[in-house]
């Protein structure tokens, strides 16, 4: 408390409500810079995922904020207070390692209690706050076992059991679920959601998985080449990438590519071979720039006919079908043009279409996105 | 013939030539060694070969092998606390330097006593710890002393080229122990608030036990027996019963006394070697 006051009274304090924040963070190693000016914001208790493929930065930038690295510039600061000449153990960052890094010489309760017994803290505070995070992370009665003993998940929890007992500014979550198999990882991913809005507290999550990410965030940002390449709400980055990398990440969507024919109030006509695609985008691009259509496979659908006054609608041919039960992924080979991925919800568990039926794929203009550029600038973002 | 037995003859077939070799070289000698040990040589040196335990009796009464034993376990906690303090930093800065060249010189300079045979480096320590060798050059020349220092034939010069032998048994399995230990737990150790200093008493030395245990189980079997190194620096009436040994057998030809006096020392070492290995078991068992 007077620690905090005396903060304030020195004009420290940079932006309140926000427990993490980086400003202009370059970090290289030898001259290969791994981030680039990187600016983030993390709300109070809010849950911030960090996404993108390997190599984009994720990892480093936990790790600076954990005080494992040291920026080459920029400043890093927690609860308003710059860090940046903070060693890790004064920064009162609360980490699960990928790993887990559970103490292999201490039982559970030893790795619990590691931070609190560091600390000072009275042998009886310690043994009731080993029990309450036990308790949080449903691992009553586990206290005496070795870590040895325990599976992956139960590991895992304790991980997160000794980051909580702390109390820390801000828990730091290095791809924590990518070690465990995929039902407990689906199940982990609930868990770790219910966890974090009861104990309300500010959490980076670093992940590859996009599916991860989308469910448990507040907020998430995706990570290219060691810069942010968006940050916003799950639904703004799905809905509203603001670059291919971001909507090519976010669902895997299909490109079309093609040239700015004319623009009609809040549409634009985009030719692409010999059809016309309507795009509902405030994009200013000129007559005939070159520029790729995103289409997500589920904003997609299939008829047999082409119904009168449609628009966005192109024909094909059923290639192959990949059958998922509640949902059937088409791959649909156009009549002019690539293969345009489609998926189609079943309730009834059977697919309405098979492979080698004449098919019309159509789609809204709302959902259509455009992004300039010709099919060669898109290299590296497409796979 | 089932599957487990043809496995089980595969194990001996294989164990077979060690298992014959032991025997013929180790088994079969020690064993004539015991049976020497029960003879006894009379004054006018005849060596009685019936069945006494005369020997035996002359050891654990008489006060000059005490001194021998004792001066044996001293030389021998001496070499283990030198080669703890010299070796563990040592392993650590092995382990953890940057640069990997770095890390080979280190290496290459640790194992490099191995390489070398014992009496050319203990004849090194001669030169150097001589009345008139290196050392004492450099304190007389610098004015640090008047005459020359005696070290050579102390019980400390004895220690130092041991120490010299010794190290690279410490160092070896320590650099081992550290170099498995997964670095993220010294990470994860200071995120919770673990100071350096912290992390290294609760995290680091806890696990590297083994390493350190393994060591100090190696440094203890070679010391108790170490008998050139102590015979060249110090000559051979140091009181170590490795040398008594040496002295009993080769100057007074009593084969008997010294062969009973070597199954002491080869007791004692087991003794405490089965201490260390509980020891090791055990952290072993809570490290891992």
């Amino acid at each position: 408390m007077v620690a905090t006051l005396g903060r304030d009274l020195l004009g420290v304090t940079a932006t309140p409500n926000l427990d993490v924040e980086l400003r202009g963070v370059a970090m290289a190693y030898g001259d290969t810079v791994v981030l680039h000016d990187v600016d983030l914001e993390v709300r109070k208790g809010e849950f911030l995922s960090l996404l993108g493929p390997s190599g984009c930065g994720k990892t480093t930038t936990l790790n600076i904020v954990a005080g494992f690295l040291t920026p080459l510039r920029g400043t890093v600061s927690l609860r308003g207070r710059v860090v940046n000449d903070v060693p890790p153990y004064r920064r009162h960052a609360g980490m699960v390692f990928q790993s887990y890094a559970l103490f292999p010489h201490m039982n559970v309760h030893d790795n619990v209690a590691f931070g609190l017994k560091i600390r000072g803290e009275p042998a009886t505070a310690v043994t009731r706050r080993v029990s309450e995070v036990l308790a949080l992370v449903k691992l009553e009665g586990f206290a005496q076992r070795a870590v040895r003993q325990l599976s992956g998940g139960q590991q895992q929890r304790v991980a997160i059991a000794r980051a909580l007992a702390i109390d820390p500014l801000v828990l730091l979550m290095d791809e924590p679920l990518s070690n465990l198999d995929a039902q407990l990882r689906r199940q982990m991913r609930v868990e770790l959601r219910r966890l974090q809005q009861q104990v309300g507290i500010t959490t980076i999550f670093v992940t590859h998985d996009q599916e991860e990410a989308l469910t448990l965030s507040d907020r998430l940002v995706v990570m290219n080449g060691g810069r942010i390449e968006q940050a916003g709400t799950p639904i703004e980055l799905y809905r509203r990438p603001r670059t291919p990398f971001v909507a090519q990440f976010l669902g895997h969507p299909n490109f079309l590519f093609g040239e700015v024919a004319e623009r009609i109030g809040g549409e634009l006509l985009v030719r692409v071979g010999p059809d016309t695609i309507r795009a509902r985008t405030d994009a200013t691009l000129h007559r005939g720039a070159p520029v790729a259509v995103v289409l997500r496979p589920e904003s997609a659908s299939l008829s047999r006919e082409r119904s009168a006054g449609a628009i966005n609608a192109l024909a094909g041919r059923v290639g192959y079908t990949v059958y998922l039960g509640t949902s059937a992924e088409y791959e649909v080979r156009l009549a002019h043009g690539p293969a345009l991925r489609v998926v189609e919800q079943i309730s009834t568990g059977i697919p309405s279409f098979h492979d080698g039926d004449d098919v019309v794929v159509s789609w809204a203009a709302d959902d259509t996105m455009v992004f300039p550029g010709t099919p060669e600038s898109f290299r590296g973002v497409v796979g | 013939m089932t599957a487990r037995w043809r496995r089980r003859l595969t194990v001996w077939a294989l164990l077979a030539p060690a298992l014959a070799l032991l025997v013929l070289v180790f088994v079969v000698p020690s064993l004539d060694l015991f049976r020497l040990s029960l003879s006894w040589t009379d004054p006018g040196r005849t060596i009685h070969s019936d069945l006494s335990l005369t020997n035996y009796r002359n050891f654990t009464t008489s006060a000059y092998f005490h001194r021998l034993l004792w001066g044996s376990i001293k030389l021998t906690l001496w070499l283990t606390a030198g080669c703890l303090l010299l070796g563990y930093p040592a392993a650590w800065y092995m382990v953890h330097a940057r640069s990997k060249t770095a890390r080979t010189v280190l290496y290459a300079i640790v194992v490099s006593p191995l390489l070398i045979s014992v009496i050319v480096r203990t004849y090194g320590w001669v030169v150097l710890l001589a009345n008139n060798g290196v050392v004492n050059w450099a304190l007389t020349v610098s004015g640090a002393v008047d005459k020359p220092v005696r070290m050579l034939g102390t019980f400390g010069s004895v220690v130092v080229a041991s120490i010299h032998v010794l190290l690279p048994f410490m160092i070896l399995p320590i650099a081992s122990a550290l170099q498995d230990l997964d670095p993220v737990l010294e990470r994860a150790a200071q995120n919770l608030g673990a100071t350096p200093a912290q992390t290294f008493w609760r995290v680091t030395l806890p696990l590297s036990m083994p390493g350190v245990l393994a060591g100090t189980a190696l440094v203890i079997a070679l010391g108790l027996g170490l008998f050139i190194t102590p015979l060249l620096v110090a000559g051979p009436l140091q009181p170590l019963l490795a040398l008594g040994i040496y002295y009993v057998t080769l100057n007074q030809l009593d084969f008997p006394l010294g062969a009973a006096l070597s199954f002491v020392l080869l007791v004692f070492t087991l003794i405490v070697l089965a201490a260390a290995a509980r020891a090791l078991g055990a952290v072993n068992r809570s490290a891992m």
